[in-house]
């Protein structure tokens, strides 16, 4: 039972971490998601639209939290908007308009999102500090960033610090 | 002990091998299952099967450069609003990946942009029952300033894959090779072209229809401008009534920021641009293009139920969206902050002449006497308290129910839209959230009232209820009340929703492209899940 587990462990740490999918910058720029980093602190991976409510409801809510989680974890919020070209005009202006210090991409192709498989919005992600997917959730609902707060501080406490990859 | 050692080669060897490769896998489920009652008094139609099931689930795996994605699909029979030729089980997706430095290589299924998708948009809309997805070779390189892609495929339709259509796509970014400072921009340009054989009895149809486009953007500060332009030679077919005249889309944009306001002008004309892979198809099935609408995209119900849906035969418009931010304490901005939100938009047909009977002259810009859409939407959010959120929302609609949903005899219909939201967090994840919607109108149906109360406790659980009431009807016995309960338990990756009720007849829009879903009463179920 051990080795099973010992296995098992060996596979889940090697799943999921970001493809090399494409994504566009707001000024236009096209990067790679798999160059995505920060400097071995954790990532927030957050998919969602300009015409979804609670997305906003959740991004807005992650604003007013950030300078503090920033502070404390280190964490960087990304914000991947599915917008098509029917709507990815208005992400700028938006992201303007609510002052987010979010890094902000477009996945116009959808390309992210299928890797990933998002059906729906919102969904995050929780990336530690060796990019590897450790936690996500669909859906959001007020109280929601408690639990992703938990996880960030859990990051924390197990080592996934500044500038240590495990 | 023996029993399980099965597990040790099973789980161990694909370790081993690829661990120090860089291995990933990725997974998901989504099944949406009904069940149907007949209800005459909406319209509900008497189901056969009495049952109806989407069924999704895709999967890829990654060992280093190469990845395989699959995707199963079940439709059984497709839910109610889907197209029956769904009907079956099969692996319609299918794609081998190869990415390596600057080289990305697909052999099998893929979905592509060139653009806005004026001239090229594949995409998965699983609410619409749309995957246009192609399957064949596609080439792209990608390095400093410049991406270049090609590719020649079958289109998918339903379970088959037809047609033939080759894309070549560059797109260069000057700004990088520091050309142009401090304004930095971007050019590309797009060639598609399809190929049918032409089988008709009566007309010489071109077997080989050519489509271009030409695109540029240049950003400066907070001010950013896209232009666009798409032509498409003839293409003949019983959807443009046999026109032999090419078509041509101008798509225009402007955003940026003047003292602390947001603004996003948008300006468009279409004339003759619908695009299929098959000349014989309409609506959502093998179509290669996306015209994006100019019209806001609404997510409240009562506002969904005039959605303009986009018209690629010909449409002419304009949109201005104004944000207004209200800082944190003040009065309209409560201690969170706030948004107010203007938008208009107004779109009409374009001024055509026939010249003879395959042709005809549109003269640039050529706006047309029918008005398609006029849309003017005030919205208003705010964060009050940590505790307390509200939005609040009036919209003004001209809406040409002919054009948009073609049908005959209803015209434009006039109506006013007023919503109002608030949620309120009355104890640490306990969030009580209520909609009221009133939808006013002398025509059609007349007016309609809508109210909602949600329950979350969060992380978990979400339980809701609503109605839907068309009090205004001036048929009195058609006064019907639409009610709905759901319940929404999320567990991280998994989300299950059940719920029952009556839901209306009605088009179903996403990203202007809309569907047709009959009336329905029954019990839903509907799972999500991430692996």
């Amino acid at each position: 039972m051990r080795y099973f587990l010992a296995l098992l462990t060996l596979v889940v740490s090697v799943w999921g971490q970001l493809p090399a999918v494409s994504l566009r910058a707001l000024d236009g720029s096209i990067v790679r998601a798999d160059t995505l980093s920060n400097n071995g602190k954790p990532i927030v991976l957050s998919f969602w639209a300009t015409w979804c409510k609670p997305c906003l409801l959740e991004l807005n809510t992650l604003h007013r939290l950030y300078p503090q989680w920033r502070e404390e974890t280190g964490v960087k919020i990304l914000a991947i908007s599915i917008d098509d070209a029917r709507t990815s005009a208005k992400v700028a202006p938006l992201v303007r308009a609510r002052g987010w210090r979010f890094e902000v991409y477009l996945d116009e192709n959808g390309d992210l999102r299928r890797a990933l498989n998002v059906s729906d919005i919102p969904h995050s992600f929780v990336l530690d500090g060796a990019g590897r997917i450790v936690w996500q959730h669909q859906a959001y609902a007020p109280g929601d960033e408690e639990e992703l707060w938990q996880v960030l501080r859990r990051l924390r406490q197990e080592g996934t610090q500044p500038g240590q990859s495990p | 002990m023996n029993h399980r050692l099965w597990v040790v080669p099973l789980l161990g060897v694909p370790c081993v091998l690829y661990a120090a490769v860089d291995v990933s896998f990725s997974g998901g489920v989504q099944v949406e299952a009904r069940s149907y009652r007949a209800d005459s008094l909406i319209g509900a139609p008497d189901v056969r099967e009495r049952t109806g099931l989407n069924a999704y689930a895709p999967v890829s795996i990654r060992l280093g450069a190469l990845s395989l994605s699959l995707r199963y699909e079940a439709y059984l029979p497709p839910l109610q609003g889907y197209d029956r030729r769904y009907a079956g089980t099969g692996i319609p997706f299918r794609a081998l990946e190869y990415r390596a430095g600057n080289l990305h290589l697909t052999l099998g299924s893929f979905y592509e942009q060139f653009g806005s998708g004026m001239i090229l948009r594949t995409y998965e809309e699983r609410l619409l029952g749309i995957d246009n997805s192609l399957d064949g070779v596609r080439f792209r390189w990608e390095a400093s300033g410049i991406r270049l892609t090609g590719f020649i495929a079958r289109q998918r339709r339903f379970f088959e894959w037809s047609g033939l259509i080759r894309g070549v796509d560059v797109e260069l970014f000057p700004s990088v090779w520091g050309v142009g400072a401090p304004v930095t921009w971007r050019l590309g340009a797009s060639v598609v072209s399809k190929y049918q054989p032409d089988t008709d009895p009566l007309y010489r149809l071109p077997e080989n229809v050519l489509a271009y486009a030409i695109r540029g953007a240049w950003q400066w500060h907070s001010w950013q401008l896209n232009v666009e332009w798409a032509y498409k030679y003839n293409d003949p077919s019983a959807l443009n009534r046999y026109s032999y005249n090419p078509g041509t889309g101008l798509y225009v944009s402007l955003s940026g920021e003047l003292a602390t306001a947001s603004i996003l002008l948008q300006a468009k004309r279409v004339d003759n641009m619908a695009f299929y892979s098959d000349r014989t198809a309409s609506g959502t099935v093998s179509v290669l293009n996306y015209m994006p609408p100019l019209s806001k995209q609404h997510t409240y119900r009562l506002a969904t139920l005039y959605a303009y849906a986009s018209q690629p035969g010909g449409e002419i418009g304009a949109a201005a969206e104004c944000l207004l931010p209200f800082p944190e304490g003040s009065p309209l901005g409560g201690d969170g902050g706030g948004t107010l939100t203007l938008s208009y938009c107004r779109i009409h047909g374009l001024d055509t002449l026939h010249t003879d009977e395959f042709r005809y002259r549109s003269p640039f810009p050529g706006i047309g006497k029918e008005l398609f859409l006029e849309e003017l939407t005030v919205e208003h959010t705010a964060f009050w308290t940590p505790r307390l959120k509200s939005t609040v929302m009036l919209v003004r609609q001209i809406y040409n129910r002919d054009v948009s949903e073609g049908v005959r005899g209803y015209g434009l219909i006039w109506n006013w839209i007023a919503i109002a939201d608030v949620a309120y967090t009355f104890a640490p994840r306990h969030t009580l959230r209520a909609e009221a919607q009133y939808l006013w109108t002398r025509q059609d149906r007349g007016s309609w009232l809508f109210a909602l109360l949600e329950y979350t406790i969060s992380p978990t659980w979400g339980m809701t209820l609503w109605d839907e009431f068309n009090f205004g009807n001036p048929h009195r016995e058609a006064r019907f009340h639409y009610p709905g309960t759901a319940l929404t338990v999320t567990l991280q990756r998994v989300k299950i929703a059940l719920g029952y009720g009556r839901q209306r007849a009605g088009i179903v829009c996403v990203g202007g492209v809309c569907r047709y879903m009959p009336a329905a009463h029954g019990l839903s179920v509907s799972l999500t899940a991430a692996l």
